[in-house]
């Protein structure tokens, strides 16, 4: 019978995995706080969440409980978040893509108001690429040709109404250029979204900076113009949208959302935890091996950048999909 | 490139790497034989730890995990008939029949011997041949995928069982089922009747584990009288030695060596290649074997076509990672990122310039093969103690193990809700001699076939007969044409004959 026991002992183990809430009261928080990341394990929102979380419990004395609340592009996390009680023990982290764009795009009755921003962890910005037998060389040959453009233009993005096409839409209101001025290739994701260019199916698209810079070095794509702030130090050549005289900001963003209604002093509690995380050393290693931006991880200024992004991506967005 | 190869071998061959494959082989074998828990979940909650040692280390351990998971799949399917994942599942139709009719030894063992040949085929492919295979995956559009599940799914003739049309009333539910969920263009919920948790769609592990763990207890419980009766259960723990089974497998090799190529092949597209090379090595074996009518009754080429096909993706998968960067499915988006959070950006300049690690890599990928047997053979007799174990405690333990799993891949009750309620709608479909495959290939495949078809046809302005224009497709189409208009011929043959 030992070896029956043995067997038997297996799911115990497994369930040790499991969460496990105490119950006790006393100054918050008193105990694990669970955040629902958006997607399944192995991408880029669950690759942030394990960094934040490595580090979480020196800074907040409790641990974060990873939870998988996947589906609905990104939006079942966000109306579990929505539906949550704002006792400071649930959270979420979803990219843009899942928390904001999304939930217009399918119509759901979420908006600015339903969540509570903690904190931005990172944001990678788009970058306009060409491929290189598609003649275009610079972001004037793409302004000069999509004015000129009758609907049969191309430009390969994600899906309808994803973050990439959210990032052309706020170029094109810029340049008062009309989104039905060009045929929208949806791919279903970054990496079919590549590879079209790359078989030359395709000749415009919007990718991060650790995607192609291999192909830029080959000579196979070139990068038009960044939407950040400033200049990415793998493209040191490229200029901003912002200098070429478009004041566009896009790319893709991962954040930290609690439910509505969350109280001020929980909050403060969560964000000092946040700016003390990001200047950890090793969440800024993380950040470095990962390519990704620690100035990016914002905590103060998140709330008035979420808060713009709901009004833009509402009008922007209901617009396209109306076409 | 071979001297590349030796001294990436003298690299790799420190004690540190060689733990690492082997302790990745064996947690994988494990997790994978557990019903519900996956491979590509112990490597999702395992792979943080990998970005911090070294690249020849991490890296080879998911390596290893992935392919003692793949394996440890079957190890349940053949034993308890309950797939540990999807892509298992072929494997249950003649692995659990040969197990019923005490020849589970052959069945595992054998299932162990295509793997290694299947492995050995994708590895090489891998080493050899990513840059060809690289160029005609990156061919593969929409459309072409659209037409390739097409063919996938006439695999539904070779998996229905003695009718035909129940065979496709299951594949027509497993498609209606698959609808329901978000919009994959739109984006607007469908079918969910306002159901949250509906909106990602049915959970295709809580699908699995439902159709086949819970149903198959449903089953045996009917046997259970009281517990005293229960005693007269099989202890056919025999394992034959390893060159009995060799001699044995060996007048199998046609199919191994054919479903090694499928594997090799259709795990080189970024995507789909555990879930459909498996069914698509089955049918083909089938169409080919001259005794198509044991399939399914316990048929060694059952087991062996898709052992080795879903071993042959594993090596072959990391072709379109490594070369474009493109990563089809979770589990290479977790080695890309485990890569990345290395330094390694995959991508055209990712050989030339990390030639050593690469060349590590490829050797790590060639030494799991060989972990993957050891350990395998190892565990085996191991395994077959499951089989000693008394029915009653045997099946609540299934149940366990089936509730844990389920419920762990998105630690969500409502799963385990989908999992019993597809239990009974496996036992009904089982009572009324429904094969369940068809259903679970069809779920599975349905997601990929709509979505490539839709996005497809926007980028051709909706018009259905530029298919015909792009080559890879056509062929495809072609061919689907083909395997329906012989199989009807035969199926045609064989009636007027059962008539005179």
């Amino acid at each position: 019978m030992k070896k029956l026991s043995l067997i038997a002992f297996v799911p115990f183990l497994l369930s040790t995995f499991l969460p496990i809430f105490s119950a006790n009261a006393g100054d918050y928080p008193d105990r694990p706080i669970s955040i629902a990341a958006c997607y399944p394990p192995g991408g880029g929102v669950d690759r942030n969440l394990r960094m934040v979380e490595r580090v979480a419990s020196k800074y907040l004395g409790q641990s974060l409980l990873p939870q998988y609340k996947t589906g609905g592009s990104g939006t079942v996390a966000m109306q579990y978040i929505k539906a949550a009680s704002p006792d400071g023990y649930e959270l979420a982290i979803c990219d843009n893509g899942g928390a904001i764009i999304a939930p217009i795009a399918q119509g759901l009755d979420l908006g600015a108001k339903d969540f509570t921003p903690i904190a931005q962890v990172s944001f990678v910005p788009w970058i306009m690429t060409a491929g290189a037998n598609s003649g275009y060389k610079s972001m004037d040959d793409f302004i000069s040709a999509a004015k000129a453009s009758d609907g049969k233009m191309a430009i390969e993005i994600s899906d309808i109404a994803t973050s990439d096409h959210y990032g052309w839409l706020l170029l094109l209101k810029e340049a008062g250029i009309s989104p039905s001025n060009f045929k929208w290739n949806p791919h279903g994701g970054g990496g079919p979204k590549m590879r079209a260019i790359l078989a030359g199916e395709g000749d415009l698209f919007y990718d991060d900076a650790g995607e192609i810079e291999g192909y830029v070095k080959a000579g196979e794509l070139i990068p038009l113009a960044v939407a950040s702030n400033s200049r990415l130090a793998q493209f040191p050549d490229v200029p901003t949208m912002k200098e070429l005289g478009y004041n566009v900001v896009a790319g893709s963003s991962v954040a930290i959302y609690g439910p509505p209604g969350l109280p001020a002093d929980m909050v403060s509690v969560l964000q000092n935890a946040m700016n003390e995380i990001k200047e950890d050393p090793a969440l800024l290693k993380a950040f470095e091996l990962t390519l990704q931006d620690p100035t990016t991880f914002v905590v103060d200024e998140f709330a008035e950048a979420y808060e713009n992004d709901w009004s833009n991506a509402g009008e922007l967005l209901k617009a396209a999909l109306a076409n | 490139m071979l001297e590349d190869l030796l001294s990436a071998a003298i690299l790799v061959f420190n004690w540190q790497t060689l733990i690492a494959i082997s302790l990745g082989t064996i947690v994988g074998l494990m997790i994978g034989a557990i019903p519900g828990l996956s491979a590509t979940m112990g490597m999702a909650l395992l792979s943080p730890f990998t970005f911090f040692v070294d690249p020849l280390v991490g890296i080879p351990f998911l390596i290893g995990l992935f392919k003692g998971g793949t394996f440890g799949g079957s190890v349940s399917a053949i034993l308890i008939g309950t797939p540990g994942t999807a892509a298992n599942a072929a494997t249950l139709l003649d692995g659990y029949e040969m197990r019923k009719k005490g020849k589970a030894g052959d069945a595992i063992l054998g299932a162990l011997h295509a793997s290694l040949v299947g492995d050995f085929f994708g590895t090489v492919a891998l080493i050899f041949g990513a840059p060809a295979l690289a160029l005609i995956a990156i061919k593969f559009g929409p459309l072409e995928f659209f037409s390739l599940i097409l063919f996938s799914l006439t695999m539904i003739c070779y998996v229905s069982g003695p009718s035909l049309a129940k065979g496709v009333l299951a594949a027509t539910m497993g498609l209606l089922f698959a609808l329901i969920g978000t919009d994959p263009l739109g984006g607007t919920p469908r079918l969910t009747f306002g159901l949250l948790e509906l909106q990602g769609g049915l959970n295709v592990i809580a699908l699995v584990t439902g159709l086949f763990g819970i149903t198959e207890v449903l089953i045996q419980i009917e046997k259970f009288g009281p517990i005293e009766k229960a005693k007269n259960f099989s202890k056919d723990v025999y394992l034959s030695s390893i060159k009995e089974n060799i001699s044995l497998v060996s007048k199998h090799l046609r199919t191994i060596i054919r479903s090694s190529m499928i594997g090799t092949f259709i795990g080189a597209l970024p995507g789909i290649g555990s879930e459909t090379s498996p069914w698509v090595a089955y049918g083909l074996a089938k169409r080919a074997s001259k005794k198509p009518e044991n399939f399914g009754k316990g048929s060694l080429d059952g087991v062996l076509a898709p052992e080795a096909a879903n071993n042959a993706v594993c090596g072959a998968a990391m072709i379109p990672m490594l070369v474009f960067g493109i990563p089809g499915d979770i589990v290479t988006a977790i080695l890309m990122s485990a890569l990345i959070a290395q330094g390694l950006q995959p991508g055209p300049f990712l050989i030339v310039e990390h030639r050593e690690v690469i060349y590590g890599l490829f050797m790590s990928v060639l030494f799991a093969t060989f972990a993957l047997y050891i350990f395998g053979r190892l565990t085996l007799r191991w395994w077959m103690k499951i089989l000693t174990i008394p029915p009653a405690l045997l099946y609540s333990l299934i149940v366990a193990f089936c509730v844990v799993g389920t419920y762990s891949v998105k630690t969500s009750s409502f799963d385990l809700a989908v999992m019993f309620v597809f239990g009974v709608i496996g036992y009904i479909f089982r009572k009324l001699d429904i094969a369940l495959a068809p259903m679970l290939l069809a779920f599975v495949l349905a997601k990929i076939l709509e979505e490539s078809l839709r996005r497809g046809l926007v980028m051709v302005d909706g018009n259905l007969m530029a298919i015909l224009q792009r080559p890879i497709a056509a062929t495809i189409l072609f061919l689907t044409l083909l395997v329906l208009i012989t199989f009807a011929i035969i199926e045609f043959k064989k009636r007027k004959n059962s008539k005179t």
